[in-house]
């Protein structure tokens, strides 16, 4: 049983800001629901009112490849996003790390927008959307904001949108040349838990390697500097060094899931791994 | 606030009146009285209270009623009866694949959703599959069984079917 709250069923956009401003702190916006009605249940949060954003036009859309890149609807079930042959194909990566999120039941309801929304750093397809540079379209009372992903998080909790503003889709860019993407997820078992460490790699043609941690820092965070010790080397010792520069920028802390510790260690160790199936699976590809 | 929904449950339309807070498992228990689906963890992560939406299994707890407006819904009670199970109820049944039994009706939905999706699953497909569905008791190795019995069986049920035309 919840406590008792009003549900409706915004029908566009506008109504959709119009009601979560008039219902101020009391309002809260719905998608897949996984995270807050389990908040709800757990008497974390009491919302007065529940504003459902799934009957919006385009907010379930997967539309991919008109010079956009691919534009995915903020409450579109991560399931369908994983079986989509496009994602599946030219941005693998998402796919990956969107199927290891929850169980199959909750895949079926959490939605991206859902996923980043929560601003978790353990959320688990955020290290992807870095990867792939995506773009956060956000809807609020002064319309359409275009927000880099990079800038998204904010922090635990926290993410830069504002007072009856939501994720309406994520865009991700055309990425021209071949690439190949490993995510590595460390969780206590293998379905239905946060990531302990997580680490996204995601090698280019051009041979450029990208590199995202998630869990380990107040938000997922992509890390540059390690990048660029692969920029031009790809042998085994510059994958060490690179996860050792991973390690020194990782900030993790201490929880019931793990120690801080353990944290830094696994993430120099996935480090090195996701680089290396990431940089076979490019090589595996290009043959 | 009242809303009045209509959801095509086991087959059947039923119209109702339900609260806004009102979980589609309680409508489910509560309201229509289909007690198969079970309340275990209420957050999610058992998978007791899984359901199938529009083919798709599902968290009961984790829907509201009145999402399931329009959906089609089926629980564990549209898919067989007492002298005519469905053949993952039978290959359960078979397997000795329970012991509590609170976990089945939920297991078995995931599995029937599996089934029609993917009619050849191997072990692994099938561990994924009710990952989401959590037994105390039987350490999931004749649940496995069970459902790979069923996929087996309706297999052989389809393959006759053809070859009988």
């Amino acid at each position: 049983m919840l406590l008792p709250f009003d549900y409706v069923r915004a029908r566009s956009r506008e109504e959709a800001v119009d009601l979560a401003l008039r219902a101020g702190a009391g309002g809260r916006f719905l998608a897949g629901g996984t995270d807050l009605l389990v908040r709800i249940h757990d008497r974390q949060l009491r919302p007065k009112m529940v504003i459902d954003l799934k009957g919006i036009e385009g907010m379930q859309a997967i539309n991919c490849c008109d010079g956009e890149g691919l534009v995915v609807g903020a409450a579109t079930p991560l399931n369908r996003l994983i079986r989509d042959e496009v994602v599946r194909s030219k941005y693998g990566l998402l796919a990956e790390a969107a199927h290891t999120v929850g169980s199959m039941q909750i895949r079926n309801r959490a939605s991206l927008g859902g996923n980043i929304s929560n601003a978790s750093p353990a959320a688990d397809t955020a290290p992807a959307l870095l990867l792939y540079e995506a773009e956060i379209l956000t809807w609020g009372p002064c319309g359409v904001r275009k927000i880099p992903v990079g800038e998204f998080f904010k922090g635990p909790g926290a993410t830069a949108l504002g007072e009856g503003e939501f994720v309406f889709k994520v865009r991700l860019p055309i990425l021209k040349e071949r690439s190949f993407g490993a995510y590595l997820k460390l969780g206590r078992t293998s379905a239905v838990d946060l990531a302990i460490v997580s680490v996204a790699a995601l090698a280019l043609e051009g041979g450029e390697v990208r590199l995202a941690l998630g869990a380990v820092a107040p938000t997922p965070i992509r890390v540059k500097e390690a990048e660029a010790i692969l920029r031009n080397r790809k042998d085994k010792e510059a994958i060490r060094e690179a996860a050792v520069a991973t390690r020194r920028l990782a900030a993790p802390i201490s929880d019931i899931r793990a120690s801080r510790e353990y944290r830094l260690e696994m993430t120099e160790v996935l480090t090195a791994r996701a680089i290396e199936q990431a940089l076979a699976g490019l090589a595996a590809r290009a043959r | 606030m009242i809303h009045n929904i209509r959801v095509k449950v086991n087959g059947e339309w039923v119209e109702a009146c339900v609260p806004s807070h009102r979980r589609l498992l309680d409508f489910l228990r509560e309201d229509l009285d289909l007690i198969g689906a079970k309340e275990g963890c209420g957050g999610g992560e058992c998978g007791a209270c899984t359901v199938l939406v529009n083919g798709e299994p599902i968290n009961a707890c984790l829907m509201l009623a009145v999402e399931a407006d329009g959906a089609d819904v089926l629980t564990v009670e549209g898919l067989g009866y007492a002298d005519h199970l469905d053949p993952v109820q039978e290959a359960f049944v078979e397997n000795s694949a329970l012991q509590c039994g609170y976990c089945i009706p939920g297991m078995i939905m995931s599995a029937k959703a599996l089934l029609v999706r993917n009619p050849s699953p191997t072990r692994e497909e099938v561990v994924e599959a009710i990952s989401g569905n959590l037994c105390r008791c039987t350490g999931y190795a004749r649940i496995v069984d069970a459902i790979m019995q069923a996929a087996q069986v309706a297999r052989a049920a389809e393959s006759s079917k053809v070859g009988g035309e």
